[in-house]
């Protein structure tokens, strides 16, 4: 019921991902047309296109297919509200974590069947309301996604009313969904595993869900506590982010509270594809993972870090170097467990037997995109050079690198490679490498470039940077981005063809069509009500691929004939 | 098991070509990382605070090129070398090397405690304005949406109160201390060329310093640079820019003793 629920829960987020993403970079590029005048056949395919009262608001937020100022921050703040909460969120911990979750610790079920399926209905209705957001006068949230207050504390400073609102209720709501969501996950993780499972047998896809469960279960109510803090200051005239003295309240709350929440937020972002490509990666070199404790402790080790590096987020505040400095020091040394866990993936693949199928071009895109978005990281965690950078394109640059380069190729790379337990077929092939190219070279091509931009001082969140003359050289480099980014968008669509069009004339797969040793592939496809024809007993760890001595290059986790290895350090 | 698997697992003609597009892809990145020569460029800067950022930045960039050429590097060889060959013998049970992982776990963490050390260093001095170069001049800066006010309680050193918009004057070689405040939203105050980037945050008062080195400074003076807000303040955020001109002593003085206020203006009677 749930893994169908999961899959579901995928559709649902790509298709209300989709739209948003092109958006910042249409409105940024349509300014630069607007220079050169070439906005002329623009106009006529709006008028066209549009002639009911959707032209009225285009006139009012694009007139002449330009896009206005106050549309645009409305336009990269709901980019990345989207992303992050109703995107990455969903699909990694939502979707994976209830399909992957029972199967890959042979259970059943989860163990609230009932409170999982809140926690998904919670999630549509945070989305539901998310979208309304866009239909209320005054346009939907424009504070950015990080929503710093007072900005975003008092309707006169944006001129948006109820789309902010809506857009605080509805993560406090998003946030009730990942919070009993993580109750769920924790608990079934913890108390229904297979006789035999011990927790070193377990898959690292299920070790990085149960530590993300317990980061998304303890940051969460901060988010919602600053959330609420906003609505009240919003609409109980209340002064908690208050931008004058006398009601006794500090805008710099705002900011402390949304990144507490926030930097493990980034974390759960990028933890569960780590443990994706860390299967990938194993499955596809033959060999057993390089260093299976190091990478438990490595995974625990950033999680709990991340508790205490908010502070790099606001080292523009007005911080005493004292502090700075603190924050400084335990945000670089998170870069020391992910070089652990990068050396570990190479490791793997060292001596190996490379195959490179469709999800393994992604989890090798994986660890090369996470090591530049990781190395760009150490520039920022350093306090003297952040003055430079921070709330620059180089941010963006960062960003990108490991959400996108990170988490949406682990995300690819899982798509593909568990398509055929889902469905009982192959994903196209060829479609899945072509659509793999496309979307590898457009993303370095649209965001390697903003490390410049930001370097040469092109700061973020403005909607025409050719207005200062200091950018203007960056011209060019903009609409190399634009043009990347377009390319980029429209290479996704095949990969959703590609998705429905394998549902149903996909090449018929076998039970275990990549010879994989986790408990899922126990299963029958498509996977029935209650999973496991018979709950499977665990002998060995989940990477014991290539043994000497053993007929084929992998072993079931389930399957007895031998001692119980140990497990897989 | 294995029959099959050989064309299900990649084709022989695909690697070959993978490589060329790793290939052209690395060549791209070496391409587009050559340094960029805007006019607001951190590579040239004028002022001591610019200028010590720049000295990290340096050491940071050198020290990642390294690691990520070692690293990827490493990854583009391994991804090669050891791709799925037929008549390859089964990949050895390597489960870990503690000697290795020991050592690959303590030289990132001296080389970032290093980094981190000498950052920290840098941090403190760049907080507070030398007392040593200079009479410092002191300036309160106030954003507003959407435009900063510059106050100077003291312009002259004989109490000549002058207040501008958008518009800087400082003098040359002499640290200027800014008080930093906001009369609505949040605001940065940034001057890429002179370095330093501090939010402005109503309730408070934040501070930092500026210093235009004579030095540094190419062109005749009195020079002009640009700033611009960097935190996201409303509509008109992107349009929210200012000018620093630096002037020499004199010049300075003298743009001092012509400032006049403007006139209050009388209601109608």
């Amino acid at each position: 019921m749930f893994f169908v629920g999961g899959g579901l829960a995928l559709l649902f987020r790509w298709q209300l991902a989709y739209p948003e993403k092109p958006l910042p970079i249409i409105g940024a590029s349509q300014q630069y047309l607007d220079e050169g005048e070439v906005v002329t056949g623009a106009d006529r395919m709006w008028e066209k296109i549009y002639e009911s009262e959707q032209e009225e608001w285009l006139e009012v937020n694009m007139p002449s297919g330009v896009v206005e100022p106050a549309f645009y921050n409305m336009l990269f703040t709901m980019h990345a509200t989207i992303m992050v909460f109703f995107v990455v969120v969903p699909i990694l911990v939502g979707a994976f974590g209830n399909f992957l979750i029972p199967l890959m610790i042979g259970t059943r079920d989860m163990a609230f069947p009932l409170l999982n399926m809140i926690s998904f209905w919670l999630a549509v209705l945070a989305a539901i309301i998310m979208t309304v957001g866009f239909f209320v006068p005054g346009g939907h949230a424009a504070a950015g996604w990080t929503g710093y207050a007072p900005l975003s504390s008092d309707p006169q400073w944006t001129g948006v009313d109820w789309g902010q609102n809506l857009w605080a209720i509805s993560l406090l709501i998003q946030g009730f969904s990942s919070m009993v969501g993580s109750i769920n996950y924790i608990t079934t993780i913890i108390n229904m595993r297979a006789p035999g499972m011990t927790f070193f047998r377990l898959p690292l896809v299920i070790w990085s869900l149960f530590i993300v469960a317990i980061l998304l279960l303890l940051a969460f109510p901060v988010l919602s506590s600053a959330l609420a803090l906003l609505i009240f200051d919003r609409l109980a005239g209340t002064t908690f982010f208050s931008a004058t003295a006398e009601g006794g309240g500090d805008p710099l709350l705002w900011q402390h509270l949304f990144w507490f929440f926030g930097h493990p937020e980034v974390y759960v972002l990028i933890l569960p594809g780590m443990g994706i490509a860390s299967e990938l990666i194993a499955v596809f070199s033959r060999k057993p993972i390089f260093g299976y404790r190091s990478m438990v402790y490595a995974m625990i080790s950033i999680a709990f870090l991340g508790w205490i590096v908010w502070g790099h987020h606001m080292f523009q505040s007005g911080m005493q170097p004292g502090l700075g400095s603190v924050f400084m020091t335990t945000t670089m040394l998170i870069a020391v467990p992910s070089a652990i866990k990068t050396f570990n993936w190479l490791g793997t693949m060292f001596r190996g037997s490379i195959r490179f199928t469709a999800p393994m071009l992604h989890g090798i895109a994986f660890v090369s995109m996470f090591v530049i978005g990781g190395l760009s990281g150490i520039y920022m965690a350093n306090t003297p050079v952040d003055i430079f950078i921070h709330d620059t394109y180089y941010i963006v640059a960062h960003i990108h690198y490991v959400v996108f380069g990170g988490s949406l190729f682990a995300i690819f790379g899982g798509i593909v490679f568990w398509f055929p337990k889902m469905y009982g077929r192959y994903m196209n092939d060829v479609l899945a490498k072509i659509h793999f190219w496309l979307t590898f070279i457009a993303f370095n091509c649209t965001f390697f470039p903003m490390h410049i931009l930001g370097v040469g001082g092109h700061m973020r969140r403005i909607s025409n940077p050719m207005q200062y003359e200091f950018l203007q050289g960056f011209e060019g480099m903009n609409i190399f981005i634009s043009m990347s980014a377009f390319t980029l968008g429209f290479a996704q669509l095949i990969l959703v063809f590609n998705f429905f069009w394998s549902m149903y004339r996909g090449k018929v797969a076998e039970q275990n069509p990549w010879q994989v040793n986790t408990l899922e592939w126990e299963a029958p496809t498509p996977v029935p009500h209650g999973n496991f024809v018979q709950i499977p007993t665990v002998y060995r760890g989940p990477y014991e691929y290539s043994v000497p001595g053993e007929e084929s290059d992998w072993i079931s986790q389930a399957q007895p004939e031998h001692a119980p290895a140990t497990s897989g350090d | 098991m294995s029959s099959g698997d050989h064309e299900r697992f990649a084709p022989r003609w695909y690697r070959p070509r993978r490589l060329a597009v790793f290939g052209v892809i690395a060549v791209l990145f070496l391409l587009t990382a050559a340094c960029s020569q805007g006019i607001q460029s951190t590579w040239d800067p004028i002022g001591p605070v610019a200028q010590k950022q720049l000295q990290l930045f340096e050491v940071l960039v050198w020290t990642m090129v390294i690691v990520f050429v070692l690293v990827e590097g490493a990854l583009i060889y391994i991804v090669i070398r050891y791709r799925r060959r037929p008549g390859q013998p089964r990949p050895p049970q390597i489960h870990g090397h503690t000697a290795l992982e020991v050592t690959w776990t303590i030289v990132p963490t001296v080389l970032i405690l290093g980094l981190g050390i000498w950052s920290v260093f840098t941090l403190f001095e760049l907080d507070q304005p030398p007392t040593d170069q200079g009479e410092i001049l002191e300036v309160t800066v106030t954003g507003h949406q959407w435009y900063f006010e510059f106050e100077y309680a003291d312009a002259d050193g004989n109490g000549k109160l002058i207040s501008t918009a958008n518009d800087l004057r400082i003098p040359v070689d002499r640290p200027i201390s800014l008080i930093l405040e906001s009369d609505d939203v949040l605001h940065s105050f940034w001057v890429p060329k002179l370095g330093g980037k501090v939010d402005v945050v109503p309730t408070r008062q934040n501070t930092m310093w500026l210093m235009a080195d004579s030095d540094l400074i190419e062109q005749q003076l009195p020079a002009t640079y640009y700033g611009q807000c960097a935190e996201l303040c409303g509509i008109a955020h992107a349009q929210m820019r200012f000018r620093v001109t630096v002037m020499s002593e004199e010049d300075y003085h003298g743009w001092v003793r012509e400032y006049s206020p403007p006139p209050a203006l009388t209601p109608r009677a």
